[in-house]
């Protein structure tokens, strides 16, 4: 029995492809639902530069869908995280501690520069230090 | 299912995902095909293939239902041996049985350790259809 679903974005969509999981899941079980994405940033002088070049689109994009998400009928929220280049798993993962939460939910590819890699580095290092279960949606369904 | 405390715990998550959604379960467990290794010498085996085979089938069948027994009367249940490679015949079985869903444990202890460790449930998270619930046991003891 879930109390608290995370669905962890970075806006790619990979992540959207797993939305559909975390809104039946959130919806059956009368869950909160927890937005959680984490803005990564290279540290730098003028305080650092996102790793992502349309970050901003990104967090618009995914402001709009926690929208739909509430209008749909859904306890949810958003958190934004952030993290230095790298630090996205365990900032979900500490997010995921702070709430509880019994549930994170991740498409198994974001958009990294390692598009090539089956299973994406975020996905794959939240499976080891993630608080709760991890259910992991891969791309081709 | 391997009858270990993670597998325990994602049967616990599977189980109660299973009654939330009026879904059934399969549970699978998968022993190690024997020929890879007791035949492999080419050499005369030294042991008796087929009790050895028996005996290790007697027991993944004996955890696998024991594994079964915790599963409650109100949620439909079947038992599934596979023999082979772990992680190759649990995609199989999820690409060809209609599943919606795959509930494993990871064994990953910890970043260190875990790179070791939880080969399975990386190789079942790479290729399967479906998406997969891994259970993280951060609070209990490997």
């Amino acid at each position: 029995m879930f109390k608290s679903i995370i669905w962890a974005t970075d806006g790619s969509e990979s992540a959207d492809l797993a939305l559909p999981y975390a809104k039946s899941l959130a919806g059956e079980q009368g869950a909160a639902l927890v937005v959680v994405h984490c803005d990564e940033f290279l540290p730098g002088r003028g305080g650092g530069q996102p790793v992502i070049a349309d970050e901003e689109d990104v967090k618009g994009k995914i402001e709009r869908q926690a929208n739909e998400l509430r209008d749909a009928g859904l306890n949810a929220s958003l958190q934004i995280a952030s993290a230095t280049a790298g630090g996205a798993a365990q900032a979900i993962a500490t997010a995921a501690e702070g709430l509880p939460a019994d549930l994170i939910i991740v498409g198994t590819r974001g958009h990294t520069a390692l598009g090539g890699l089956l299973l994406g580095s975020v996905a794959q290092r939240l499976l080891h230090i993630a608080p709760c279960p991890v259910l992991a949606v891969p791309a081709s369904t | 299912v391997d009858g270990s405390s993670h597998a325990e715990r994602a049967l616990g998550e599977a189980i109660d995902m299973a009654r939330q959604n009026q879904g059934s379960l399969t549970l699978v467990t998968v022993m190690p095909e024997l020929t890879t290794w007791a035949l492999g010498s080419g050499f005369t085996p030294a042991v008796d293939y087929q009790s050895l085979h028996d005996d290790l089938e007697r027991e993944y069948r004996q955890m696998l239902e024991a594994a079964q027994a915790k599963v409650p009367p109100e949620v439909p249940s079947r038992a599934l041996l596979l023999e082979g490679r772990p992680g190759q015949a649990i995609v199989g079985e999820a690409k060809s049985g209609g599943h919606d869903l795959v509930a494993m444990g990871s064994r990953g202890r910890g970043e260190l350790r875990s790179m070791v460790l939880g080969s399975v449930s990386e190789e079942v998270l790479h290729a399967s259809p479906v998406p997969v619930l891994v259970v993280h046991l951060a609070d209990l003891p490997a």
